[in-house]
């Protein structure tokens, strides 16, 4: 089985409701504002919040670095199988 | 954009035309996946990718077709301030009540088989020589029945993205006629999804986490990929520019002539790239930049002048070579065909930049508004639901084979037998890593 799908990280399930939530200040911004500039800068405000959903998820599925990690569970299972 | 009422014959005959060579696009994409990948693989690889083809096809027919529907057709709506927001297409299944006449409602059918089995072609790049052919179609056949209709019906069927002109007055709403965002992106953040759901293949990453190079099998099958894509291109973006922009016979040469400049382009942006980064220009590589110069160019190639098509396809030839070295060295994506950086990226870059460099109808105020709006969406609410569906067949099935197919091969594992039996094997395909 992946190293990811064996890992759970509480970064990955916040990373996607950001994900969501950023959407969702999208969809506000054009249900509910009417002047130009104010529907642009909340549309931009939305990415922003996806932008950081998306590092969050990204962070999240990077596996830890031997420097940082110290336990060599941290590593993928195929790896810890030909180390053995 | 919301679509004109009819097609002229010579709309119709020329669409006919196009969609008879739309499906090389999907013969190229297979061919690049499989030159990609190792030899010991090749063989799966094609076989998945007709699968992927049939499953979407079937599904899409049976199902996303129902949920896609067409502008003008039967679909649920709701009000939000007074405005209508379409959400989903309320047609019968098995293109019942369809008319076979060569209406623009089975063209656009025609086309969305198509264009669902290009979608589901591209997470197989990214998932190639460690994902299950049962998972494979499994995946597939969500992606084809739901994922790709849900989003294609807000783009290409009147749905809320394409009206975002019509009730908010953003340049004549979110234009995507040749499929980057419907086809690309979708598929190319499913790709995403499959690359960090299925882990990286064994001997990738090493005990210090860096990547050794695993290099494509046949740089042939890749290079001639590109060019039977590009025809196929040729016929999506037509078909695309006549069915959802109602553009007239005469400016076909447009989309053409910018979807031949955005690929060149695009290999030219990448061949560069690698000559500054690596001192010599890097065949897969190139050919990478080509389809990234194809994906990006396909969104508004009715709408965008010449040097535009130019400069997009040669900036995204340029960011598919740098995203392809950043995903696996610096976030440990393992993604053989490059799919997320074609497809997504360039995907992304395509809608975008389209959006402010193309020439619309109306003078286009507020289209870049609109284009974001719809790239927000594919992030935002499209990469969050095909990681939890694909999350759960990975739950319920499991989709990467087992430690040891892997390392005797796809071909051998899964169909039993090689796509070269002639071949010497080499043993470092068997060495661990």
């Amino acid at each position: 089985m992946a190293e990811s799908s064996t890992r759970f990280d509480p970064l990955k399930p916040a990373g996607f409701v950001l994900l969501l939530t950023g959407w969702f200040l999208v969809l506000a911004a054009l249900a509910l504002l009417t002047k130009p500039a104010a529907r642009g800068a909340f549309v931009a405000a939305g990415l922003g919040v996806e932008s950081l959903g998306l590092v969050l998820v990204v962070r999240s599925h990077i596996a830890p670095k031997p420097d940082s990690m110290r336990q060599e569970h941290a590593r993928p299972e195929y790896i810890r199988e030909e180390r053995n | 954009m919301i679509l004109p009422p009819g097609l002229s014959d010579t709309q119709t005959t020329l669409c006919i035309g196009a969609l008879l060579v739309a499906p090389l696009a999907c013969a190229g994409l297979a061919l690049i996946n499989s030159g990609l990948g190792r030899a010991r693989s090749a063989a799966h690889t094609m076989t998945a990718a007709m699968c992927v083809v049939a499953v979407a096809a079937c599904i899409y027919v049976i199902c996303g077709r129902s949920w896609q529907g067409f502008s003008g057709e039967a679909s649920r709506t709701f009000l939000i301030g007074g405005k209508s927001w379409n959400w989903i297409g309320t047609l019968s299944p098995f293109l019942a009540g369809i008319a076979f006449d060569g209406s623009p409602a089975l063209l656009a059918a025609w086309l969305g088989m198509i264009a669902a089995g290009l979608t589901g072609l591209i997470p197989l790049g990214s998932g190639s020589e460690r994902w299950r052919l049962g998972a494979i179609c499994t995946s597939t056949a969500v992606l084809a029945g739901w994922t790709f209709p849900l989003f294609a019906h807000w783009a290409w069927g009147g749905g809320w993205l394409a009206q975002l002109g019509a009730n908010y007055g953003l340049g004549i709403g979110y234009v995507d006629v040749g499929g980057s965002g419907t086809i690309h992106v979708v598929g190319g953040l499913t790709a995403l999804t499959m690359a960090w759901l299925l882990g990286p293949r064994r001997g990738k990453f090493g005990y210090d986490g860096m990547p050794s190079a695993i290099p494509g099998h046949n740089a042939v099958y890749i290079l001639f990929g590109c060019l039977l894509a590009l025809v196929g291109w040729t016929g999506l973006n037509f078909a695309g520019a006549i069915l959802f922009a109602g553009v007239l016979p005469g400016r076909l040469a447009l989309v053409a002539v910018n979807t031949l400049l955005g690929a060149t382009a695009g290999g030219l942006g990448a061949a560069a790239m690698t000559r500054v980064r690596f001192g010599k220009p890097d065949s897969s590589l190139t050919a990478n930049g080509w389809l990234g110069g194809l994906v990006s160019v396909s969104a508004t190639c009715a709408f965008l002048p010449p040097a535009a098509a130019m400069l997009i396809g040669l900036a995204a030839g340029g960011l598919v070579a740098l995203c392809v070295e950043l995903f696996e060295l610096h976030l440990d994506i393992d993604d053989p065909g490059g799919s997320v950086s074609v497809h997504a990226v360039a995907g992304i870059w395509g809608l975008l930049a389209g959006g402010a460099l193309g020439r619309f109808p109306g003078g286009g105020e507020g289209q870049f508004l609109a284009q974001v709006v719809g790239v927000a969406t594919l992030i935002g609410f499209v990469l969050p639901m095909t990681f939890g569906v694909n999350w759960l067949i990975e739950r319920f099935m499991g989709q990467r084979v087992a430690p040891d197919a892997e390392r005797q091969g796809m071909d051998l594992a899964e169909l039993g037998a090689g796509a070269y039996p002639e071949f010497v094997t080499h043993t470092d395909d068997f060495m661990q890593r």
